[in-house]
């Protein structure tokens, strides 16, 4: 028999455990294919951070590492110092990456860690149950935003890769998308890129990826995917923020 | 090497070399800048690792990733900062990672003060991380021996898996001793680093660092596991000294700096004729209880001496199970006492015991 | 020796402990601490021993200058060039970068001595082009010339007459290479000097910020 289609060989056996419509597991194939494509898989080190994707070294078949809220960038760090020519990503949420550990974050891109940064960015904390995230939407609901965000009380959302893109350190920083297949396929290109940059030791990288969270959203997953489109996407504009490579190109 | 004349802060990051250190992470803070400013000088020049990072909290996480990734890792503090690397430490001892910390501590509570203190007891024997955990943590009393023990206990963390902690006052980390580099350590058995993350490349099967266990059935087994770990370290690791213990009027019990105090204080006090004796732990965990098993009935009564307010103490008061009077003595703020202060409570012992 | 002196050399190298002895056995107006390096062990310790000699302390001008680590140095620090007849010690921090204070001075052109105190049992100034490397760093970061040396070599309470002549055997060797005079050998108390040609002139120690029970 033909064989159409496999899972990626950068992914274990092991049942992927996020909600139906949930965008993590289309951005956790697509970090693996990426690291298998490029035949790094046995050379790759990730860090889990806290938030859903807590368990993802459960997911990602190459080592991992788990690391304390917010300090996924710190643990890359320590790792890709001593072990240079490894492949080092983390994956983290808003969270994670944007309110606890945007120290970490931003030092390491200043250093021009040779890392690469998988942020998934769904506006909300989703592990503990919906609560605001930094990257919250003004007007949106959340567990500690009930009348709906409201910037003179809660600040506006934070624009990682815009404030990323003023980092000498950062050689890649792009805002992709996972709502349709054509997002997709960019979001594939995107995340390959970045990892491309770090084997070629070009420095720091950082993918956001806009993701949905039906549950904490209260919507279906399709109503979520059209969420991100039409209210995410204006607020967080896809592109490449910074591309230090074009000038070798 | 022969003999030589060093500063306390700068033998550490010595030693720290000689112990075979791949990679340091650390934030500056006094009195313990010396450290990171000689290893950046020499890590590097060797082709090691040296990150200033960005904090204390990103310092120890660094040595969380570096430890977890084979390396033989160091990072050094103060107090406050200490106190900041708690949740990495805690993550460290869970994940069963092998990693050094000096603590040079000052005084405290918050920001506290620059001048030497004996505060941080608690911090360093019960933890300000979370969950049942220990690190193996050494008092040495002069520079030398803090060379020794550090050399040594990049070992030790290898061999156990677990974090070891030099805990130090300012004093140590700024005065100058003349010291020899070159003593020789134990020779240990050091096991292969099978866990690292070096990539699957270069071991079977998938490597995890990790402390995060849901189900509570197998966090259990992990704890059971890590006490198993502990109890291990108590048998072999427990370090202590005994000074003039021939059937003493009194029994000091003082660690470091204090140590030392106590030891003038101890010939002052022969001179008059009271006879007086010491234990001086040397791991403040695991805590050498069983060595007050062999304090005589005959003593009056045990003082405990320290740079705080009375933390020590606690333990003993533990290993004593009130057989004997336990009296206090204590100066803080970064003040370290003069040995008439100690001669002066042993002869008003009775005044200070602790009710 | 010119009135005004500036104390320099490796750190830990004894600068401190001489800058008193000095300015207490030769009846300094003022000993001005400009040690922007340590938090412990300067001349601001030893305020007591300073006032009973009568001798002006000059810190820093934060109420509690002892206990701080603030690099706050006192703009009194420029009295000496000020007023004339002075005779002044600065007490700088270790090294290059305790020497970088001197730059804070290029506006008077008075002469100074800039001494360098050495102590061959100090691991970064064990030998002559160590020592050479380090006072082309001294005179590189503070723009001034180093003047003279001081043989401090020591142990401690171990240090026999033997380290010192040895110390003195080395310094010899940087004096004549440098075209530098060796000012003082520094001897503490309990070491014996009877018989001994030393180099300079002899200062007899005695640690004031060095405690009896270390």
């Amino acid at each position: 028999m033909e064989v159409k289609y496999r899972k990626s060989q950068g992914l274990t056996d092991k049942k992927l455990s996020y909600c139906p419509g949930c965008t993590h597991g289309i951005v956790h194939k697509l970090v693996a294919e990426s690291l298998e494509e490029l035949g790094v898989l046995g050379k790759s080190v990730g860090v889990a951070s806290v938030g859903c994707s807590v368990f993802s070294y459960e997911f990602f078949n190459c080592d991992m590492q788990q690391a304390p809220h917010g300090r996924a960038c710190a643990e890359a760090t320590g790792i890709k110092r001593v072990l240079p020519n490894n492949v080092v990503f983390t994956y983290q949420g808003d969270g994670d990456l944007a309110s606890i550990g945007i120290a970490e974050t931003i030092h390491a891109a200043n250093r021009g860690e040779n890392i690469t940064v998988i942020f998934i960015n769904n506006a909300i904390y989703g592990m503990t149950g919906g609560q605001m995230a930094p990257t919250t939407l003004e007007g949106q609901r959340t567990t500690t935003s009930q009348d709906g965000r409201n910037h003179l009380i809660h600040g506006n959302p934070i624009k990682i890769s815009e404030i990323f893109s003023q980092i000498e350190g950062a050689a890649y920083v792009e805002r992709v998308s996972v709502y349709n297949p054509k997002q997709l396929m960019k979001a594939k290109k995107a995340i390959k890129k970045a990892f491309t940059y770090q084997v070629e030791k070009r420095g720091f990288t950082l993918i956001e990826v806009l993701s949905s969270c039906p549950v904490n959203w209260g919507m279906t997953p399709p109503d979520a995917l059209k969420w991100i489109e039409e209210k995410m996407t204006p607020v967080f504009p896809m592109g490449v923020f910074k591309d230090s490579g074009e000038a070798h190109e | 090497m022969a003999k030589v004349l060093m500063k306390g802060n700068e033998a550490i990051a010595l030693a720290a070399l000689k112990g075979g250190i791949d990679a340091f992470f650390g934030y500056p803070i006094t009195p313990q800048n010396e450290i990171p400013e000689y290893l950046s000088k020499h890590l590097l020049a060797a082709g090691k690792v040296f990150v200033q990072a960005e904090s204390e909290v990103a310092a120890i996480n660094m040595v969380y990733g570096a430890a977890g990734a084979g390396a033989r890792v160091m990072t050094s503090s103060s107090s406050p900062g200490i106190a900041l690397k708690q949740e990495g430490i805690s993550y460290i001892a869970g994940a069963e990672l092998p990693c050094v910390i000096v603590s040079v501590m000052r005084g405290g509570p918050g920001l506290g003060g620059i001048q030497p203190s004996q505060a941080d007891y608690y911090q360093a024997t019960r933890g300000g991380g979370n969950g049942d955990y220990q690190l193996i943590v050494y008092a040495p009393e002069t520079i030398q021996e803090t060379i020794d023990t550090l050399k040594e206990s990049f070992d030790i963390a290898d061999y156990y898996r677990n974090p070891v902690l030099i805990l130090v006052d300012g004093l140590i980390g700024q005065m100058m001793e003349s010291v020899d580099f070159d003593k020789p350590i134990r020779k240990r058995f050091i096991p292969e680093k099978d866990y690292a993350t070096t990539g699957t490349d270069h071991h079977p099967g998938r490597n995890i660092v990790n402390s995060h266990y849901l189900n509570p059935d197998e966090l259990e087994q992990h704890n059971l596991h890590l006490q198993k770990k502990y109890q291990q370290i108590k048998n072999n690791e427990t370090k202590f000294e005994m000074i003039n213990m021939e059937q003493p009027d009194y029994v000091i019990v003082a660690y470091g700096t204090m140590s030392r105090i106590a030891r003038s204080a101890i010939e002052m006090l022969e001179e008059q004729g009271i006879h007086v004796g010491m234990i001086r732990p040397i791991t403040l965990w695991p805590y050498p209880r069983a060595a007050f098993d062999q304090i005589p009935k005959s003593c009056k009564g045990i003082l405990c001496a320290e740079m705080s307010m009375g933390q020590m103490l606690d333990d003993v008061l533990i290993s004593d199970r009130g057989r004997h009077d336990v009296a206090f003595f204590g100066r803080v703020g970064g003040i370290v006492p003069e040995p008439e202060e100690i001669v002066d409570a042993i002869l008003h012992f009775q005044e200070r015991v602790v009710k | 020796m010119q009135p005004i002196v500036f104390m320099t050399g490796y750190y830990g190298s004894g600068k401190t402990e001489i800058v008193l002895e000095l300015a207490i056995r030769d009846q300094y107006d003022m000993v001005i601490d400009l040690d922007i390096i340590n938090p412990y062990f300067r001349s601001r310790e030893a305020h007591r021993a300073l006032a009973e000699a009568h001798i002006q302390l000059i810190s820093s001008d934060h109420d509690q200058p002892t206990y701080a680590d603030m690099p706050y140095v006192s703009g009194r620090m420029y009295a000496p060039f000020l007023e004339t007849g002075v005779k002044a010690i600065y007490d700088l921090g270790g090294n290059d970068l305790g020497a970088k204070l001197l730059r804070q001075f290029e506006m008077f052109d008075q002469e100074i001595e800039l001494l360098l105190v050495v102590n061959l049992f100090r691991p970064e100034t064990s030998d002559t082009e160590k020592i050479i490397q380090l006072i082309h760093a001294i005179e590189g970061s503070s723009g001034r010339k180093v003047t003279g040396l001081i043989n401090n070599t020591n142990l401690l309470k171990e240090t026999t007459a033997e380290d010192i002549l040895a110390g003195q055997v080395v310094l010899r060797e940087v004096s004549h290479r440098m075209k530098l005079p060796i000012r003082f050998t520094v001897v503490e108390r309990h070491v014996p000097v009877e018989g001994i040609a030393w180099d300079g002139d002899l200062l007899r120690l005695q640690l004031r910020l060095r405690k009896s029970w270390y």
